[in-house]
């Protein structure tokens, strides 16, 4: 029997995780829904994001909640030159080759990693790292709900950023008619450009807002990647209100899951959601609305 | 149609994902360099005063970094058998390692293992650090008549499937159950802390699940009752959900294995969730024990049990020593496995000397009658001694306590190097 | 206004228009007429440089643009209403219209046109907190023109705006295209309803198999024996 303590803490637990897996599907559903490819390499600037976290509070003794800004600068600059110099060419081509792309380019920046810092684990030791306080008898860990707290509202940030201003605006339509958005001056290679930045630069944060309290190392991304596609799907592909609410659905079944199951099931748990969307629901979730 | 594609070549890819994350996994996060390539030796066959000994290891792939420090610890001990004369009996021959790469393979071990006796003439095989490889590679040792001494891969079985030409110097996996049930049981018993309640907490891979087994056999044998029993995926983003349900069965003592990136996540959740068992958490595996852990969770491992057959911080002569060398050579210490491997290359040179002979036969039977007792390989073991199925029948684990933020050996009585606290205080406590 | 000289386009290996020399002078209403598979559309889009030529020139207003990017195209002037509308199906009626308005001068008269867009079309300002995507197939239309002009064309081209349109609604549309070409725009259309338009141009050209066959007035085409035979049915 799962007292109600652990079931609580357990659920709240899976809430603020579920928020950084929802910033990090966000950047990725929005990547697909621009510009219908699916990154795969997400995960690993996800990785990028920590390791300038770790960088700028091991050289230069920043914060890491200051690194948010810089990690989505360096990144949406990174992601932007990635998109330009490699997506965009293949964007007319093969879905195949844009697949191997960004495979590809998920294995040069993991390798880079490993040659440029070593393969070796690292933590970022914050004097907040640890701090926790107690909510009744449930534990809340505070970076946790910083990260959180920090993902929700850049999240918002981002989808005022989409509905409201003139470049998100112009990046919504070139994502629903793309000719259109031509036919009418809308620059969409810039368009796909800044997407896949921001996209990317969502990813990083969400590697920032790990940094205090996870593990650093160039293959970290990997397990997060995963659990971002099972979101961007779930919460049907493209859909930016979707893949918020699919982070916060994973993050709480695994939660939960892992408690009443087995934790070694979590992922599982997370391809049986996967699979029954894919059986009943193709479209996910929110198929049909945006 | 597009999105179907891309749908269907996710869902290909989550299926293998799934799939291959316990076996791929395990070392992923430990070293991920393929790009350094040893230049093998090659060669020098003309010279008849050279042996030659294969030895196997994965140098390309997500373990090529341990395969690489394994080859170190052979060099460093072959550098010292021949500088000290080589093999006598035999006019002096100066050793030399023929290093191959299994790419972690099974069906690549055993390709070179062939290559190795048939074109380069070695007299004798070591290796492979994985045991999936040294399974298959023992056979086709067995079938040439070639010994193979196996210093750095643990897997039960390697020696329980009768074979004469397979000896084992280093631990087997079962042994971490025994032994750490052993120390939590005799500590208990001096300080009246006795932990009845035991959790056991793993990785969802073969070695995991193979550690867990030597723990349910052999715990209940002990006097513990297995109050909860875990397993947690690999790689894993969160061990909270593995750390509540060990809290919700209330243990005594929990017995956690990991790789380093679940050993840290283990430490830090603990403290975030400001759980901590009754009396303590006895770590087990390449995590806990591999220097970058501790540099990982700082204070946080402070009064954390390690479950190793070796640390740098140990009671036992020549261990210090041994170490500097490696350490003033390489510029790292000497752990995963490259203790046991620079021990049994010594191994391999004393039977080489009481054979007089590089006949595979004759070496087999200098090796099964090894009983060492002194010199450079007791650093690592009392007394070597194979038993009828190859294991060597001293290998065990010792443990260590982090104290002052290194590991530092306390058990057993005869290498410690401090004295265990126990019970180790909750977060509050301390 | 608009001169095109020996166009060549081809999708692939197919050629889809061959030495096409056309021209479009400044207040005219141009009608091209054609089967379908002529390659109107195919012309539209070479203009609007969604497609870009194998060979020939197109210049407009003294400046060559064949090898310019749509939104450059669109800056100079040059809108198209294309065929199938290609709005922004999850985007409101007024999202849209803003949309139209994306190029930085059109930017700054942008409520001044919006305001003559909801005179054109006033069903559009009951709309315009809508998804263009929920729309019926004329009020889309209504948004794919008043779109087009939210850019303030000097050129404006329509391709089949008429098409799937209940008859009421053709009319409708067609009278407002009048009442732009009226107000002082320049204007191509493409419409099934060949007599109607050649009716009402200043000019046509006929294109057959991505070649121009025939060229005039609109009157003097209505005339012409191949003209009756083929597009008018008589
Ligand atoms: N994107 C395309 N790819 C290949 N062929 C095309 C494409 N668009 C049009 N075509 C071909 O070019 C020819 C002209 O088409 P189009 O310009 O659409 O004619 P129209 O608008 O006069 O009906 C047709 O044979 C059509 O099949
Ligand atoms: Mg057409």
């Amino acid at each position: 029997m799962i007292t109600a303590q652990i079931f609580w803490q357990s659920f709240i637990n899976g809430i603020l995780m579920g928020g950084i897996y929802a910033l990090v599907a966000v950047g990725l559903t929005l990547i697909y829904g621009v510009m219908n490819i699916m990154n795969f390499a997400h995960g690993e600037f996800l990785m990028l994001g920590m390791y300038i976290s770790y960088w700028a509070f091991t050289l230069l003794g920043i914060d890491p909640y200051l690194s948010v800004v810089i990690a989505f600068l360096i990144l949406f600059l990174i992601g932007t030159l990635i998109e330009k110099t490699m997506i965009e060419p293949v964007l007319k081509g093969q879905p195949l080759n844009q697949l191997l792309l960004t495979i590809g380019i998920s294995l040069f920046l993991s390798n880079m990693a490993v040659f440029l810092w070593s393969s070796d684990n690292r933590s970022l030791q914050t004097t907040y790292s640890n701090t926790s306080f107690n909510l009744g008898n449930i534990v809340l860990h505070e970076p946790r709900l910083v990260a959180f707290l920090f993902a929700v509202v850049i999240s918002i940030v981002l989808y005022i950023f989409l509905q409201k201003t003139k470049i998100g605006k112009g990046i919504r339509a070139a994502s629903q008619h793309k000719e259109g958005a031509l036919l009418v001056g809308i620059d969409v290679k810039k368009s796909y450009m800044i997407a896949f930045g921001i996209g990317v630069a969502c990813a990083g944060i969400a590697g920032v807002l790990l940094s205090p309290f996870f593990y650093i190392n160039p293959t970290v991304g990997a397990a997060f990647s995963f659990t971002a596609y099972v979101i961007v799907v779930l919460g049907t592909m493209g859909n930016f209100v979707g893949a918020l609410i699919g982070g916060l659905i994973i993050g709480i079944a695994e939660a939960i899951g892992g408690i009443v199951f087995m934790p070694s099931l979590k992922q599982v748990i997370s391809f049986g959601i996967f699979i029954l969307v894919l059986l009943f629901k193709p479209t996910g979730l929110f198929g049909g609305q945006q | 149609m597009r999105k179907k594609w891309i749908l269907a070549v996710l869902t290909i890819l989550l299926v293998v994902v799934l799939v291959t994350a316990s076996g791929c996994g395990q070392k992923s996060s430990e070293s991920q360099d393929a790009s350094k390539k040893i230049s093998q030796s090659q060669g020098a066959g003309k010279d008849t005063n050279v042996i030659k000994i294969g030895a196997i290891y994965p140098l390309s792939g997500p373990t090529a970094q341990d395969g690489e420090n394994q080859r170190k610890a052979h060099e460093l001990a072959v550098e010292e058998i021949n500088k000290a004369g080589g093999i006598k009996s035999l006019g002096g021959a100066k050793l030399q390692f023929v290093y191959a790469d299994s790419q972690s393979k099974p069906e690549v071990g055993i390709a070179e293992a062939e290559r190795l006796i048939n074109q380069e003439k070695v007299v004798a095989l070591m290796g492979t650090y994985e045991s999936h490889v040294a399974m298959s590679v023992s056979e086709i040792a067995e079938r040439y008549g070639i010994p193979i001494i196996i210093p750095n891969a643990l897997a039960d079985k390697l020696t329980e499937r009768g074979l004469k030409y397979t000896f084992k110097t280093v631990i087997k996996t079962s042994d971490f159950g025994r032994d750490t049930g052993k120390f939590v049981r005799e500590i208990g018993e001096k300080t009246g802390k006795v932990a009845k309640r035991a959790a056991i907490l793993y990785g969802d891979f073969f070695f995991g699940h193979e550690v867990a087994e030597g723990w349910i056999k052999q715990l209940p044998q002990m006097g513990f009752e297995i109050v909860a029993n875990v397993a947690y995926p690999v790689p894993a983003t969160n061990m909270q959900e593995a750390l509540l349900k060990v809290k919700q069965a209330n243990p005594d003592v929990l017995f956690v294995l990991g790789n380093i990136s679940e050993a840290v996540l283990t430490i830090k959740q603990l403290k975030e969730l400001n759980y901590w068992p009754t009396y303590g958490v006895v770590g087990v595996g390449g995590g806990f024990s591999n220097p970058v852990f501790l540099q990982n969770t700082g204070q946080l491992a402070e009064g954390l049990f390690i479950a190793n057959d070796w640390f740098p911080e140990i009671n036992r002569a020549g261990s210090k020593e041994v170490n500097k060398k490696f350490k003033d050579k390489y510029g790292i210490d000497m752990t995963g496995n490259a203790n046991t491997t620079y021990a049994a290359t010594w191994v391999l040179a004393d039977a080489l000397e009481r054979a007089g002979s590089t006949d595979g036969n004759k070496l087999r039977e200098a090796l099964a009658n090894t009983d060492i007792t002194s010199g450079p390989a007791t650093f690592m073991y009392d007394r070597i001694k194979f038993d009828e199925t190859g294991q060597n029948i001293s290998a065990q684990n010792v443990i260590a306590q982090v104290q002052g933020g290194k590991p530092m050996v306390v058990w057993p009585d005869k290498y410690k190097i401090a004295d265990p606290k126990w019970p180790v205080p909750g977060w509050d406590k301390r | 206004m608009l001169k095109i000289q020996k166009l060549e386009v081809s999708y692939g290996g197919m050629v889809a228009l061959r030495d096409v020399s056309i021209q479009v002078n400044e207040g005219e209403l141009l009608a091209i007429v054609g089967s379908n598979g002529a390659g109107k559309t195919t012309l539209l889009n070479t203009i609007s440089g969604l497609v870009k030529p194998a060979k020939g020139t197109i210049e407009f207003m003294g400046n060559r643009i064949e090898r310019l990017e749509p939104p450059a195209i669109v800056r100079q002037g040059i809108v198209q209403v294309p065929e199938g509308r290609k709005l922004f199906p999850r985007m409101t009626v007024l999202e849209n219209l803003e949309m139209g308005a994306y190029g930085p001068q059109a930017a700054d008269k942008l409520s001044e046109t919006l305001d003559m867009v909801f005179e054109l079309f006033p069903k559009l300002k009951e709309r315009r907190k809508q998804l263009a995507g929920t729309l019926s197939g004329g009020e889309q239309q209504m948004v794919a023109i008043g779109r087009a002009l939210m850019s303030r064309p000097k050129l404006l081209m329509l391709d089949e705006p008429t098409l799937g349109l209940a008859p009421k609604m053709k009319d409708l549309v067609l009278k407002t295209v009048l009442n732009i070409h009226k107000k002082g725009t320049t204007v191509v259309l493409i419409e099934q309803n060949v007599a109607y338009s050649l009716n009402i141009c200043t000019r046509a050209y006929v294109l057959e198999n991505g070649s121009i066959v025939l060229e005039g007035q609109g009157r003097d085409l209505l005339g012409n024996e191949h003209v009756k035979k083929a597009y008018l049915g008589l």
